[in-house]
């Protein structure tokens, strides 16, 4: 009936068809949109996610769940305490540092944890560190209002016991995330101490070296000067300033700046090998022209992976000029007691051997006059040859010799002293021919004897002295080996120096001037030879020296030996001859 | 978003966008939006969004059944777009008719 309530049957015949149409509608509006739909709103309010839309979202939260977890890891594993603060200064995360610090400075444990505002907790301070909290939250400030982009400072913090430094860096967040700030605070107490240490070291360096009479100066790998102390300038007549940065060249002589650039580029090709130490005399070139002596030390040094050479230069102006004097004197000195000398040993030797006999006290001072008149001419000559020797002033009249027979000659002359002292001589060669050598007999002779009469000198009467002279590896070699005391340990290392005495005493009960072992070895070595020693004490010395074996094919190349231009005639009765 | 006084000529645009949260068809929406408005609206227009996740109570009030939906609020009459905006025609004809109509 019509007006009726519809039966059971016809509502549910038209719900289905309303449910019917509803997949057409939702079908519909699918294709209409492209499906392009997130949700669906039902008609009790209840916002439906569709499926696709669910799953994206969960993937989103698990994201960010897993990018909030990573950002906690690397602030955690960053050395630093660190907080994110919103526009107002409101702490929104930290990391375990910025946690650990409050705890070991036994703040409240939610003293600057996450929800509270840190300018206001740096504002709060009322310690000694009141006024350093209140400028670390105005620059904080800054940069929450967008008026700098960072803010960087270093404070003090007292911490019960001592005191640290800390550095706060606050950058922006920058426009993308909105307003806010990055607050981290770097303990750098050590990096202070490091530093302050630092600066005290380089201090204190640069008032030894600014003070140093020797000037101090470091050259790159292409010569040019990195650095120098004030002493390098001064030496130079030059300002600081005028030598940093130019090569080193400039303060070298014409001939020696060509070398020395040859010298860097050599080094550098070779890749810079560390070179040891040493020193030798150089001539340096004055900012006014005038050439200066310098006696010159140079090292390598390695920095990282730059190479560095650092010289240091003394001024020995004032040593040259000290040292020629000392030689003029001593050569004046010397040649004007010789003069003399000679007509007093003269006069004597007339006397004593004259055709008159003397009465015998006259005759027992005649005698002392002449011995001591012998030694006062050996020191004289010994003087002079040290002298000469020293000063380079040596001239050898180099020729074939053999040195057996030059030791034979040697002996001979030292035999009556030998027999005085009451010590056998005795010579041993392998040949009497040999070895030949290419040295100046005289010379030879001098240095020969000096070792000789020296280990007859110390030799106890009834012992001999044994002469060895052979080839050895090139070498002639001469050993002269004495039965005496032996060399103590002590006077090893300077026995060879001018005026050596073991002892004064025991020394002048020997007579002798302590220049023989001086000019012997000075002698040898003019000669491109060697001389040395060994002892043992209480059995007896052993000196020895070593001449380049001459040969007729290859004769020695008289170059080689370091003969000066003519300059002194100091001719021997030995000179030029051949062998002895 | 950004706001400025309008020419005299071209009327202020003010849309509502109705999403469901970060949920990929709304995001895309709004990123259409934006992008349409820096081209073709520049300077005279503002944006609402309105995300249903979180008020839901909107969605029955104004009558929006699905997300993402566009309401153009003003000029008036409002009108509303469904989907992602991938798409700018239809919302070009309604502001071009809005306009005409004036």
């Amino acid at each position: 009936m019509s007006g009726a309530q519809p039966s059971s049957r016809d509502r549910n015949d038209e719900l289905l068809a309303l449910v019917a149409d509803l997949e057409v509608i939702q079908r519909r509006i699918l294709d209409l949109t492209n499906g392009q739909i997130d949700a669906v709103v039902q008609p009790s309010g209840i916002l439906s996610l569709l499926p696709a839309a669910q799953e994206s979202l969960r993937q989103r939260e698990a994201e960010q769940r897993a990018f909030a977890a990573e950002r906690a890891a690397i602030l955690d594993a960053i050395p630093a305490q660190i907080a994110l603060l919103n526009e107002t200064g409101q702490i929104l995360a930290v990391n375990k540092q910025w946690l650990a610090f409050g705890c070991a400075n036994d703040l409240p444990a939610d003293y600057s944890s996450v929800g509270k505002n840190y300018l206001e907790i740096c504002e709060g301070v009322r310690d000694s560190a009141a006024g350093e909290m209140r400028a670390l939250a105005e620059g904080i400030r800054s940069v929450l209002d967008g008026r700098t982009e960072s803010f960087s400072v270093e404070y003090p913090c007292p911490t019960g016991h001592d005191v640290r430094w800390f550095q706060l860096l606050v950058s922006s967040l920058g426009r993308d995330v909105g307003r806010g700030a990055v607050a981290m605070h770097i303990d750098i107490t050590r990096d202070r101490a490091v530093r302050e240490e630092l600066r005290h070291t380089a201090a204190r360096l640069n008032t030894i070296l600014d003070n140093l009479l020797d000037g101090i100066i470091t050259l790159n790998e292409q010569g040019i000067i990195e650095s120098l102390n004030p002493a390098t300038a001064r030496i130079f007549g030059y300002a600081p300033e005028d030598l940093l940065g130019r090569n080193v060249a400039m303060l070298m002589p014409a001939d020696l700046a060509l070398h020395h650039d040859g010298f860097m580029q050599r080094r550098a090709s070779r890749g810079g090998g560390i070179v040891v130490g040493f020193q030798r005399e150089v001539e340096g070139l004055r900012a006014d022209g005038s050439r200066l002596p310098l006696e010159l030390g140079v090292t390598d040094m390695q920095l990282g992976d730059r190479h560095y050479y650092v010289g240091i230069l003394r001024d020995i102006t004032e040593r040259k000029r000290l040292e020629r004097l000392q030689s003029e004197f001593v050569s004046t000195a010397s040649h004007e007691l010789r003069t003399p000398l000679a007509s007093i040993l003269g006069a004597i030797k007339l006397v004593m051997h004259g055709s008159e006999t003397l009465p015998p006290a006259a005759a027992q001072l005649i005698g002392l006059a002449e011995r001591n008149a012998e030694r006062l001419d050996h020191l004289v000559n010994d003087i002079f040859d040290a002298e000469k020797l020293a000063s380079g002033q040596i001239q050898l009249q180099l020729a074939p010799l053999a040195l057996h027979q030059l030791a034979a000659r040697c002996l001979e002359a030292t035999t009556i002293y030998a027999t005085k002292q009451r010590v056998q001589l005795q010579l041993d060669s392998a040949s009497v021919d040999g070895p030949m050598v290419h040295a100046d007999g005289a010379r030879l002779r001098q240095a020969l004897t000096n070792l000789v009469a020296n280990a007859v000198k110390f030799s106890p009467p009834g012992a001999t002295v044994r002469i060895r002279v052979r080839e050895q590896d090139g070498w002639g070699r001469v050993e002269i080996e004495d039965r005496g005391s032996g060399i103590p340990q002590a006077f090893r290392d300077r026995i060879f120096q001018r005026f050596a005495q073991a002892d004064g005493s025991h020394s002048r009960s020997k007579g002798g001037s302590g220049l023989g072992l001086h000019i012997a070895k000075g002698l040898i070595e003019c000669h491109q030879g060697r001389l040395d020693f060994r002892s043992e004490p209480g059995q007896g010395s052993t000196f020895w020296f070593e001449l380049p074996i001459w040969r007729l094919a290859a004769p020695q190349d008289a170059d080689h030996a370091p003969q000066l231009p003519d300059g002194e005639s100091g001719a021997s009765p030995w000179s030029g001859s051949g062998s002895v | 978003m950004s706001r400025s006084k309008p020419p005299m000529t071209e009327p202020f645009v003010r849309f509502r966008l109705y999403v469901a949260g970060d949920a990929p068809y709304s995001q895309r929406a709004v990123a259409n939006l934006h992008a349409f408005c820096r081209t073709h609206l520049p300077e005279r227009y503002e944006v609402e969004i309105v995300d249903l996740l979180s008020q839901p109570e909107r969605a029955l009030a104004d009558m929006v059944l699905l997300t993402p939906t566009l309401a153009i609020v003003e000029p008036p009459p409002l009108r509303s777009i469904i989907g992602d905006l991938s798409d700018t025609s239809v919302l070009e004809h309604m502001l071009l008719t809005d306009r005409a109509g004036r």
